[in-house]
């Protein structure tokens, strides 16, 4: 099972991986505060689904499972999970701990 | 029909077949036709008639062919690793006699096996008395689409002689192409030299062999020949030309290819099963500019769609509604650029990734990826995403082991320096099996097959 501390370290990790890729003074600040999705957001909509992509699949691989991050059932959920990395990792470990 | 054979029989000595160590000369083929025709005859085997003939490349296979179709006979090509199921293909047909050769091709069991079939389009044109071919492909749709054309029309376009050539068939007899390489050789009483199986080694070693100077392939085949290291292995001098057609053709091969192989002319092809090969000539400044048409073929564009019209068209689909319009052009669906009178093909509409509104061509990225260390194939599609409606998604076969997160960022990295940003792979796969089909043409799918769609262009053989 992972804990919060393993998601949110695999999702700062996929945050970093696209900062890597932006230029200079598009950089975005990575921590738990991150505002991934939304007019706040620091990333656009592109670079944001290069890190839900890599989330979703550091996530099933260290979970052994599959997990789907942009399902009907994220996408409606009132809180956005994409709203902050507090908010995502809160989501992700809500997901791993259902019973399959 | 006829004068096909009769061309043959004024080169008597040549050879027009070199098939597992054994050379057939056209005095033979002229002999083994006549030997089928009365073996067609003894069964009462009628004009009209539809035959199926199950076997993989041998002189025997196509002497018979050309038997059938000289008996005015309706021909169904089929080959042991067939795209489509036997039955299923038969059940849209329908078929009178099946004919069976042994896995040498040598021998042939003929017995009949009635499927019956009302369908009108076939009854019309057995009234015509003329020879039929009828070929299967599996369609966008994954439903198998019965193409039928009149032999007689296909085979006429080799009537102009040309000069003779020794070439590898590449494309199998139940495809298009396969059956216009054939007429392509024989009708210039060319050599068909034939292989057991297309691997790389396999290929080069028969080119070494025979000599040949014509080898027709398909872009798959030609990067991995490059990655393989085949023209190393093996003495590839003898190539005169090689042509290569059925899906487009990645910048950085052609580059390489230009590079190893500076007395080689290489020749972009198009055809599709529908409307036939057409005569193409590729811009010779290394580009994938191409001029196409010739004799029988014009071509217009139409919102940047490539349409032709054809006199070697197909009589028709057996089982699917004309997709030629009212004065007869048919809508390729590839996209292209024109540049005056050349053309430079983008690819097909239904393989076009649409990220967040904007197009994405595979072939372009593909192109890009291709160029670095340690890949050794790609293949890019898309995928669905709720965000962006699709994302693009590159596979790739590596040459040596290395972490994905490695390969995706450069992957990435490189993408970002040369495409738009929406262009960008958002997931990169690793793959474990080849991104080609048995018959080297690449599979854009999530997950890979065994044997893809068969491939609507068939573009194989313009001498």
């Amino acid at each position: 099972m992972l804990t919060e501390i393993e998601i949110q370290g695999i999702i700062l990790r996929a945050l970093e991986n696209v900062n890597e890729e932006l230029d200079a003074d598009s950089k975005v600040a990575v921590g738990a505060d991150t505002c991934l999705f939304g007019s706040d957001a620091a990333l656009d909509s592109l670079s944001l689904v290069s890190v839900i992509v890599d989330v979703e699949t550091e996530v099933s691989t260290a979970a052994g499972r599959q997990i789907s991050l942009t399902d009907d059932r994220a996408m409606s959920r009132e809180v956005s999970p994409f709203s902050d990395v507090h908010a995502l990792t809160a989501y992700i470990a809500a997901l791993l701990a259902e019973t399959v | 029909m006829q004068w096909l054979l009769d061309r043959f029989a004024t080169a008597p000595e040549r050879v027009a077949f070199t098939h597992e160590g054994r050379a057939v000369t056209y005095g033979a083929v002229v002999d083994r036709v006549g030997h089928f025709s009365d073996r067609l005859a003894r069964h009462g085997i009628g004009v009209g008639q539809t035959v199926a003939v199950l076997g993989d490349y041998s002189p025997e296979v196509v002497c018979l062919i050309f038997a059938l179709a000289q008996n005015g006979n309706i021909i169904i090509p089929l080959t042991r690793d067939s795209v489509i199921e036997q039955s299923a293909a038969l059940a849209i047909s329908g078929c009178d006699w099946f004919a069976r050769f042994d896995e040498a091709g040598d021998d042939v069991t003929i017995t009949a096996e009635p499927v019956p079939s009302d369908n009108p389009l076939l009854a019309r044109f057995r009234t015509t008395g003329a020879p039929g071919l009828i070929l299967f492909s599996s369609g966008s749709t994954g439903k198998p689409k019965a193409i039928l054309h009149d032999f007689d029309r296909v085979a006429e376009k080799f009537r102009k002689q040309r000069s003779s050539v020794v070439a590898i068939p590449f494309l199998m007899l139940d495809h298009f192409g396969g059956i216009n390489t054939i007429l392509a050789i024989t009708g210039s009483l060319g050599t068909v030299v034939t292989v057991t199986d297309r691997s790389v080694a396999r290929i080069c070693q028969a080119i070494a062999e025979h000599r040949v100077e014509l080898l027709p392939a398909t872009p798959s085949f030609l990067t991995l020949l490059l990655v393989s290291k085949g023209h190393e292995q093996y003495d590839l001098s003898s190539l005169r030309r090689i042509t290569y057609g059925t899906e487009v053709m990645p910048q950085t091969t052609l580059d390489r290819l230009r590079a190893l192989f500076p007395q080689v002319e290489l020749q972009q092809t198009y055809g599709l099963s529908e409307v036939g090969v057409l005569r193409s000539q590729s811009r010779n400044d290394g580009s994938l500019w191409v001029r196409i048409g010739g004799e029988g073929f014009a071509t217009k564009v139409v919102d940047d769609i490539l349409w032709i019209k054809s006199d070697y068209a197909m009589v028709g689909y057996l089982n699917a509604p004309s997709e030629f319009d009212a004065e007869g052009w048919f809508n390729t669906q590839d996209r292209v650029e024109v540049d005056g009178e050349f053309f430079r093909i983008l690819g097909r509409v239904t393989d076009v990734i649409n990220v967040g509104g904007q197009k994405v061509y595979p072939t372009e990225i593909e192109d890009v990826i291709l160029a670095l260390e340690n890949i050794t194939d790609v293949a890019v599609f898309g995928e669905k995403n709720p965000l962006l409606g699709q994302i693009v998604v590159a596979r790739v076969v590596l040459t040596a082991t290395e972490p994905v997160g490695e390969v995706k960022k450069r992957i990435r990295a490189a993408c970002q320096a040369r495409l738009a940003a929406y262009k960008v792979p958002a997931k990169v796969v690793l793959s474990e099996t080849p991104l080609h089909t048995a018959r080297h043409k690449k599979t854009r799918r999530a997950e890979p097959v065994a044997v893809a769609a068969a491939p609507r262009l068939v573009a194989e053989l313009i001498p």
